[in-house]
């Protein structure tokens, strides 16, 4: 019989995606998405034993990686990454393929614009979870869900005009 | 780039992700486990030494000046409040750390905002940081085997002591615990500011 630690850890390889999306979508800079991914890490296994219904761990594990890098975040702004250095500006990491994706790279800027409220909703919307899963993820109701979706949507529509306007 | 072609962009992030084998996962969770305790009982620690080495000097202040019951009273009490603050704050930090990240946003939010609260807004603060102040440096000031209580503010000298020594620690009290203060302050205006943003309707 598998102990604990195993068992999650088994879990934990199956699911890590969710983890470096939201660590992404939060922090630019790639040591803070480093730290942010172990605190999830923690506090998921903190909160491991006491979850109930295996079959919602998805939604779960949302809950604990958004939580988890609001928490994290300082009023400035609502950002609390290191900004980057010139010459800290070569990525190191995974995202260095994922911004070679023009497009992808555009969306993950627009994204960094939003509010930290905004990007966990946009985060779900672009994850296809239903309106559901998205409210039992954050908290809203379900009909909030959709007007905060549509608002979330207008937002990153604006910021992605502004980065085209700038690229011309 | 339309909003409804947003989804498809995204899903290229999936093949773009780097997985970490789970070797890597253990020892990134053993390596949290490891700091996440060492800070805990680094902290645990140096409040639990300063307090008891501050319980025994009273006790032990106490028990060398027996004819004195004004100082033994002070010393006495102050050994209570010290024990009660230390086991407060012990509590407030563990459930500050406890703070139950698998909740709903909303929910979390709201309970994360309840607890700071709590913690700023509790008035016992305010009552028991001044007298445990005053306490102390009256444990301190009227350490002295061979004169009593009273004896000891006969002297002028003694009560100007008083006076600029309770003035002076009481401007770097007061300093440091407004410190401390402003940043849990700051976090708390964040998250109530997050939690409107959440809750506000179209």
């Amino acid at each position: 019989m598998k102990n604990l630690k195993e068992e999650f850890l088994e879990m934990l390889s199956g699911y890590q995606g969710i983890l470096h999306k939201v660590s992404l979508i939060y922090f630019k800079n790639k040591e803070d998405r480093e730290d942010n991914f172990q605190e999830i890490v923690y506090q998921l296994w903190k909160s491991y034993p006491k979850l109930k219904k295996k079959e919602s761990i998805g939604s779960w594990i949302y809950a604990v990686s958004i939580n988890t890098s609001i928490s994290r975040l300082k009023k400035n702004g609502g950002v609390e990454y290191r900004e980057k250095l010139p010459e800290q500006k070569h990525e190191t990491d995974f995202t260095e393929k994922l911004l070679m994706n023009e497009q992808l790279r555009m969306l993950i800027h627009a994204i960094h614009k939003l509010s930290p409220v905004d990007k966990s909703i946009m985060l779900l919307y672009l994850e296809e979870k239903s309106y559901e899963e998205i409210s039992q993820i954050t908290g809203l109701t379900v009909s909030n869900v959709g007007v905060r979706i549509n608002r979330a949507k207008k937002s990153l529509k604006q910021n992605l005009n502004h980065q085209n306007h700038d690229n011309r | 780039m339309t909003t409804d072609s947003l989804q498809n962009i995204w899903k290229n992030i999936d093949s773009g992700i780097e997985q970490k084998p789970k070797k890597e996962l253990e020892s990134i969770l053993e390596k949290k486990i490891k700091k996440t305790m060492n800070k805990f009982y680094v902290s645990l620690g140096i409040s639990m030494t300063i307090s008891i080495g501050f319980l025994i000097f009273l006790i032990m202040a106490a028990i060398r000046k027996p004819d004195d019951i004004l100082y033994q009273i002070n010393n006495y009490l102050l050994s209570v409040l010290v024990l009660f603050a230390l086991g407060s704050s012990i509590w407030s930090w563990y459930k500050l750390q406890y703070n139950k990240n698998n909740l709903p946003l909303k929910e979390w939010l709201e309970l994360r905002i309840k607890w700071l609260s709590k913690w700023l807004y509790n008035k016992w603060v305010y009552f028991l940081l001044p007298v445990l102040f005053i306490l102390t440096f009256f444990s301190l000031h009227f350490y002295n085997p061979y004169l009593s209580f009273t004896e000891v503010t006969e002297n002028p000298e003694s009560l100007i002591g008083i006076l600029v020594g309770i003035l002076v620690g009481g401007v770097v009290v007061f300093f440091v615990f407004r410190a401390n203060r402003r940043s849990h302050r700051r976090k708390l205006e964040y998250l109530k500011e997050l939690l409107e943003e959440l809750c506000e309707k179209s």
